[in-house]
């Protein structure tokens, strides 16, 4: 063809994409999306449930301030038994045994606990997404590489895995860092979990027609990544959230309570400063080792209910609103 | 106490004066001889007008009305006055039901005292607490400080301190407070009372004298940091201990410090002191026994090498021969009060209730009564550590146990006061004697035992008792002489013994003592033999292990001491009238004679590895060249057999991965972090280089890693510990390894079954209330921690268990108790609970005919395995449920439907053979998860199975140098855990591959045929 010529131009798939949003009336797709939101109450609920935890967070953050990892230690409370159980004063009760209040304690753990579950599941959802949904867009030696990588790993139980890591990296890891490297190293660990799924999803997905067909209409590879390819393989990654939250609380809780329970036996691996850290995991651990009896169940209730309730309420949380997206983008799949 | 301000009592002349009158009129029946010498099981029934006499209180205070375990001033815990021989009467009563009471029960004659946290101080009428209570039952109450220690009630006053820092003192008959002094900081568990001065340590580090008369401060000394227990007092000294592990002897009367010594490391509790000997016990269980004069120190013990991680909360106590140690862990150790040698040890090591066992035990001469993690009493031959009794109470108490008078008494955490045994019953009567031998010479140092205690004859061959009313067992022992019974009915007073201790006849034993794991003799091994109940001689095994003594007729009990390598252990044999010879003693070896170095199966089965893959090898090119010649195709393979081929190979990167790994992070960035010589983990000598040169530490890190291979495949693993256990890791494994394949087998066919049913149905019935109701347990499964679900299951089954089988649901074999109660632990059972001659449990407890043993090792496998399987299934469902609803629509189960096929029919005949493979591939997925949950399920059920050693191992080592040794010069990596986690992943890599190929030849679309 000549360069005068007047034949029209292929459109990228950018344009045709900006083409249909054109059709979209002003103020139409705001109410789209509230019709789609209001008609999922799986994620109205799951966003509503996190949505009330975010602002328990940042209300802990403001309240308490500098002082939000250092809550009051009473000796007296500690050795108080038994503790003194729900009342105006102290509406969790109080924490025998570690001696601190229940409801400052589990009040100061909601913005770290949701940083730490966060930046795991961040870490290792974002990863092993991308790299899944990667290696089975381009193929070849990457997928090769990836899949290895993901399959020697996953064959790891990453309860131990993360202990190996942590404490092998402990000695290296300045002490005020060991709060932020625990979780990331969880996401090293987890991520083939979320990586292999999407991956095995993402193979059919490129191969289906309206991949082909952007393709053909010279969509570039970020393009039928992130547009087509990573929305439709999403789903098992949703699906792997919970597991991995059971995962994560049960590293937190387990060892504390071991070594509490066993007066010594276990040695207490954990990357929390002291006892009456303020998270809810080692909060369950301390509570229930001090609070539980199995000779006369429940015991003092208090102490492990509501670091338990609050840890259940997340996982809660984030199940409903993955359940919810998983919809949101089945319903987007099946259109 | 002064005989004036108690009414009801009299002064000593009044008891001579009227022993004597009575004994002149009593009518005395003795058999034939009596008076010239005693036969055993001499029955002295006593008659006369016992109504007319009043009983003689002040004897029984003289005896030690209260030395009751915590009460004393010197801490012993000794109580010449025994306790109850049998668990048969108990009573409990709660003046403070809902305060615990962690301070010990003191008596004083009819009263008994106790103080509950709150600062309620109770005087308890003891006829009264003896029948359970009643509405008279507390005399007074007043209230203190929190926290009082436990009364002191040897003089007219109660005297407690609390945790504000108030000495008060109250009128022991009417609770009317007559001082109280406040110090500063708190009053250190308990006060102490001697020749008109209370002695009492703070939190502050004081250690104070105050008058008992008026409260007054006689003097304060400092001794830095917080007083650790009670003080003691004796011999005219104040013995005091601080946190940091100094212990100290003040002169009594000035407070002046006379020596300082310290036992090493921190402390929760305070010294005890008898006679000349003051004893000690830190957190990490050492124990010391110095002498109170100079301090010197006499004997350590370090328990922390014994027991690792078991610590010491509970102060010791001290008969005359013997120093008693009760731990976190409920282990009792008995320790010869001389030389520091431990006579026996009570384990506890296979039970955990996640209750410390705080409660310092009380002793009288030959039995010991300890509160354990258990929960139960315990009452303890001092001879050999045999529990003889148990009262179970089912509660948890911290407090002190107390003996007073043929009772126990216990203050538990719910507020109750337990009492054992059916108590004095009013107070005693004097009964004197004499001892001879058969010439007529009077025997010094004969211990003379009854039903409530000990007292020994003077130089003079006389002895002295204090007896309420009842029947007895008095019994006369001395080494070397008989032993002589006689039943004593005590209604009144009682006339004057004279009793004969004929000489031992005895006769040659001899025999060996053998390592009862190799059968070759074991020199150098301490054996005390006994009588019944009656220590008569030591002697020390020979070349080849031979011993040889002198025994008596009649049933002898060979006892042999621990040593270095080996356990104690008991040994009863009946002596006849004559020698007897071959006579075998088994210990138990502790350190087995087995090589590290030892190659194991592994040089074997390498040689093998290697041989079949040449083979192999040869085999394909042969069929190969086959097809070539007759015109197929070069490939032989299926489109299965290329997949299984290709995720076969897959195996060996995956572990040369997970090795690279546990190397890199195991030993050498820890090596790396702590500037570890390089000789500690490779084979570089250790001057070799600087961790500061990059080409010789990449060169360190080549020789680690390749001694980290050959040490981890040429069974190189070193030793480890476990409990006091240390042996070579692969003995070990070797242990511990059936118990897990037992439960795994169990728990995994429990799974799959729930599972498949499970998640066939629910996804059959999808969004169905079934399925709904599915998916919410599920996700509630999974957000609940599991160690939540292992404790709720328990709560719930413990106590049934208990009562139907007798035993705790914990661990998976009898606990030793149930063993011990009926007869002794059998032969079967190793020393770590390792059992022959397959080393599952429950196999081998058919295989030696103990089917008590199966019912109840079954029952508690199936417990642990529904544990599992709750915290597993729904992780399992996560992941399998969605197979299913997809299976159902599948062509070919619609197909089915539209020839009216039946729904059942279609569900698990179409839809059930469809979702195998699937869920195959879901347990491949979640296999680790499985492994983790199973060692969680170990550790809190106190199985030996491979997962609870591994997170002891991880938890223990990891962080203590992670697979190398940090002095310079020490052995080369001990790397247990590692090995364990290595292959463990191995199982997981092995298992996944296995449900991978299984699920993918299952699968009709694999292919496997496609060249048949």
């Amino acid at each position: 063809m000549s360069a005068g010529s007047h034949a029209v131009a292929t459109p990228t798939i950018e344009e045709l994409d900006a083409e249909v949003e054109r059709w979209v009336r002003p103020g139409q797709g705001w109410r789209l999306f509230l019709r789609r939101f209001l008609g999922n109450p799986a994620l109205i609920t799951g966003v509503g449930v996190l949505g009330a935890y975010v602002a328990i967070a940042i209300a802990a953050v403001v309240y308490y301030g500098p002082t939000l990892t250092t809550p009051p230690f009473r000796v007296d409370w500690a050795e108080t038994i038994p503790p003194p159980g729900p009342s105006w004063a102290h509406p969790f009760g109080i924490m025998s045994g570690i001696g601190v209040d229940g409801f400052g304690e589990v009040a100061r753990a909601f913005p770290i606990d949701l940083g730490l579950v966060f930046l795991a599941l961040g870490s290792a959802g974002s990863v092993g997404v991308l790299l899944g949904a990667y290696a089975a867009v381009r193929g070849g030696a990457a997928d090769f590489w990836v899949s290895f990588a993901a399959d020697v790993e996953a064959g790891m139980p990453p309860f131990f895995f993360v202990i190996v890591l942590y404490l092998g990296l402990e000695l290296t890891i300045p002490p005020a860092w060991r709060l932020y490297a625990f979780p990331l190293l969880f996401g090293a660990v987890l991520w083939p979990y979320y990586a292999r799924p999407v991956r095995a999803v993402a193979k059919q997905v490129v191969t289906e027609p309206y991949v082909e067909s952007a393709r053909a209409a010279g969509a570039t590879r970020a393009h039928v990544l992130f547009r087509h390819v990573l929305p439709n393989a999403l789903y098992p990654a949703l699906a792997q959230v919970p597991v991995d939250v059971y995962s994560i609380f049960f590293v937190f809780t387990i060892f504390p309570f071991l070594n509490c329970s066993s007066g010594g036996l276990y040695n207490l691996i954990t990357p929390f400063p002291n006892l009456f850290f303020p998270e809810w995991g080692s909060l369950l651990a301390q509570g229930t080792c001090y609070g539980f009896s199995i000779f006369a169940p429940p015991g003092y209730w208090w102490m492990y209910f509501f670091p338990a309730a609050a840890i259940i309420g997340l996982g809660f949380g984030l199940t409903f609103t993955c359940d919810g997206i998983d919809r949101w983008l089945s319903t987007r799949r099946r259109a | 106490m002064s005989g004036a301000s108690r009414p009801d009592r009299r002064g000593p002349g009044g008891i001579v004066l009227v022993a004597v009158a009575m004994a002149a009129l009593l009518v005395v029946v003795l058999p034939a001889g009596g008076s010239g010498g005693a036969t055993p099981a001499q029955s002295i029934p006593l008659a006369g007008p016992a109504a007319a006499l009043e009983r003689v209180s002040l004897v029984y205070d003289s005896i030690g009305g209260w030395d009751t375990a915590a009460g004393a001033e010197n801490r012993s815990g000794f109580s010449p006055i025994g306790g109850p021989l049998s668990a048969s009467v108990g009573n409990t009563y709660c003046p403070a039901a809902g305060l615990p009471m962690r301070s010990g029960v003191v008596a004083a004659g009819a009263l008994a005292f106790v103080a509950d946290v709150f600062g309620d101080v109770f005087a308890l009428n003891r006829t009264e607490l003896d029948v359970g209570g009643g509405n008279h039952t507390v005399v007074w109450s007043a209230l203190v400080g929190t926290n009082p220690t436990t009364p002191d009630v040897s003089t007219n006053s109660v005297l407690v301190g609390d945790s504000v820092g108030l000495v008060s003192a109250f009128d022991i008959e009417t609770g009317g407070l007559r001082w109280s002094h406040s110090l500063n900081g708190s009053i250190v568990d308990g006060v102490a009372v001697v020749n008109g001065t209370v002695y009492v340590g703070t939190s502050t580090g004081v250690v104070a004298a105050l008058s008992l008369a008026f409260g007054t401060v006689n003097w304060t000394t400092s001794l830095g940091p917080a007083v650790s227990g009670a003080v003691a007092v004796a011999n005219g000294r104040v013995f005091a201990s601080t946190v940091d592990g100094g212990l100290t002897a003040l002169a009594a009367g000035t407070g002046a410090i006379l020596w300082r010594t310290s036992i090493g490391g921190s402390l929760s509790a305070g010294p005890a002191v008898l006679g000349d000997r003051v004893a000690l016990v830190d957190n990490a269980t050492a124990v010391g026994v110095w002498n109170t004069g100079n301090g010197s120190l006499l004997w350590r013990w370090n328990g922390s090498a014994a027991s690792p991680g078991d610590r010491a909360e509970a102060a010791p106590v001290l008969n005359p021969t013997t120093v008693f140690v009760h731990t976190h862990e409920a282990n009792l150790y008995a320790f010869n009060l001389s030389t520091g040698a431990i006579r026996w040890n009570q384990s506890n090591t296979f039970f955990h209730t996640g209750y410390p066992a705080l409660s310092t035990p009380a002793v009288t001469a030959n039995v010991v009564y300890a509160y354990d993690a258990t929960q139960q009493l315990k009452a303890i031959s001092l001879t050999t550590g045999r529990v003889l009794w148990r009262a179970t109470f089912g509660t948890v108490s911290y407090a002190p146990v107390a003996v007073d008078s043929g009772e126990v008494l216990i203050g538990d955490e719910t507020g109750c006061v337990h009492v054992v045994g059916s108590g004095s019953s009013g107070f005693p009567w004097p009964v004197r004697g004499v001892v001879t031998d058969t010439n007529g010479t009077p025997l010094p140092h004969v211990s003379v035992f009854t039903n409530l205690g000990l007292n020994t004859t003077n130089a003079s061959g006389g002895f002295f008792l204090g007896l309420p009313n009842g029947t007895y067992d008095l019994a006369f022992a001395l080494s070397g002489y008989e032993e002589i019974h006689q039943i004593l009915v005590v209604t009144g007073p009682v006339p004057d013994d004279q009793v004969v201790l004929p000489k031992i006849v005895v006769h040659p034993l001899s025999g060996r003592v053998v390592d009862s794991y190799s059968g070759l003799g074991v020199p150098g091994v301490q054996l005390y033999i006994y009588g019944v109940d009656l220590f008569l001689v030591a002697v020390t095994s020979g070349p080849g292990g031979a011993f040889e003594v002198g025994a008596p007729q009649g049933a002898v009990e060979i006892s042999a001491q621990p040593s270095d390598q080996h356990d104690g252990v008991v040994v009863t044999v009946a002596m006849p009238a004559g020698p007897l010879s071959g006579v075998t003693v088994g210990v138990p070896p502790t350190g087995l004679p087995i090589s590290p170095n030892d190659p194991y199966d592994v040089f074997i089965l390498l040689p093998l590895a290697a041989l079949a893959t040449a083979g192999g090898g040869v085999a394909v090119l042969a069929a190969r060249a086959r097809r070539v010649t007759i015109g197929l195709p070069p490939a032989i393979l299926s489109r299965f057999a290329r997949y299984v081929l290709q995720r076969s190979l897959l195996l060996p990167a995956q572990l040369v991965t997970i090795l690279t790994v546990l190397y890199i992070f195991g030993t050498y960035i820890p090596a790396a972090a702590t500037q570890t010589p390089v000789c500690n983990f490779s084979a570089l000598s250790c001057g070799y280089c600087a961790w500061s040169n990059p080409g010789c530490v990449a060169q360190a890190f080549g020789s680690g890693y390749g001694l980290f291979l050959w040490n981890l495949f040429s069974g190189n693993w070193g030793t480890t510990s476990y409990g006091h256990l240390v042996e070579p890791a692969w003995t070990f494994f070797v242990w511990y390894v059936p118990y897990s394949i037992e439960l795994a087998g169990v728990a995994l066919a429990i799974s799959a079954v729930s599972a498949y049913v499970i998640g066939l149905t629910a996804g059959w019935n999808r969004d169905r209330p079934l399925d709904v109701g599915v998916r919410t347990a599920s996700v509630i499964g999974l957000l609940v921690p599991s160690f939540l679900v292992v404790l709720a299951m328990f709560s719930v089954l413990y106590t049934p268990f208990l009562r139907f089988f007798g035993d705790t649901p914990f661990g998976v074999l009898p606990a030793p108790g149930w063993f011990e109660d009926r007869g002794s632990i059998p032969k079967w059972i190793g020393i770590a609970y390792n059992t022959t001659p397959t080393g599952l449990p429950i196999l081998d407890a058919a295989l030696n005919g103990a089917w008590r043993v199966v019912v109840i090792t079954s029952a508690k496998t199936l417990l642990q395995a529904l544990l599992i399987a709750a915290i597993y299934v729904p992780l399992f469902l996560r992941y399998a449920r969605n197979a299913v609803a997809q299976a159902a629509e599948e062509p070919h189960v619609v197909a089915a439907r539209a020839r009216g096929i039946p729904e059942s029919t279609i569900r698990w005949r179409h839809t059930g053979r469809r979702v195998i493979p699937i869920f195959l591939l879901a347990f491949a997925a979640t296999l680790p998860l499985y492994i983790g949950t199973q060692s969680l399920v170990e550790a809190m059920t106190s199985d030996p199975g491979i997962g609870s050693l591994l997170l002891t191992q991880m938890t223990t080592f990891l962080r203590s140098g992670f697979g190398f040794h940090p002095a310079p010069g020490a052995s080369k990596p001990g790397n247990f855990y590692q090995v364990t986690i290595f292959l463990l992943v191995a199982v997981v890599l092995i298992g996944t591959l296995a449900s991978e190929i299984l699920s993918r030849y299952l699968d009709p679309r694999s292919g496997r045929s496609e060249n048949s």
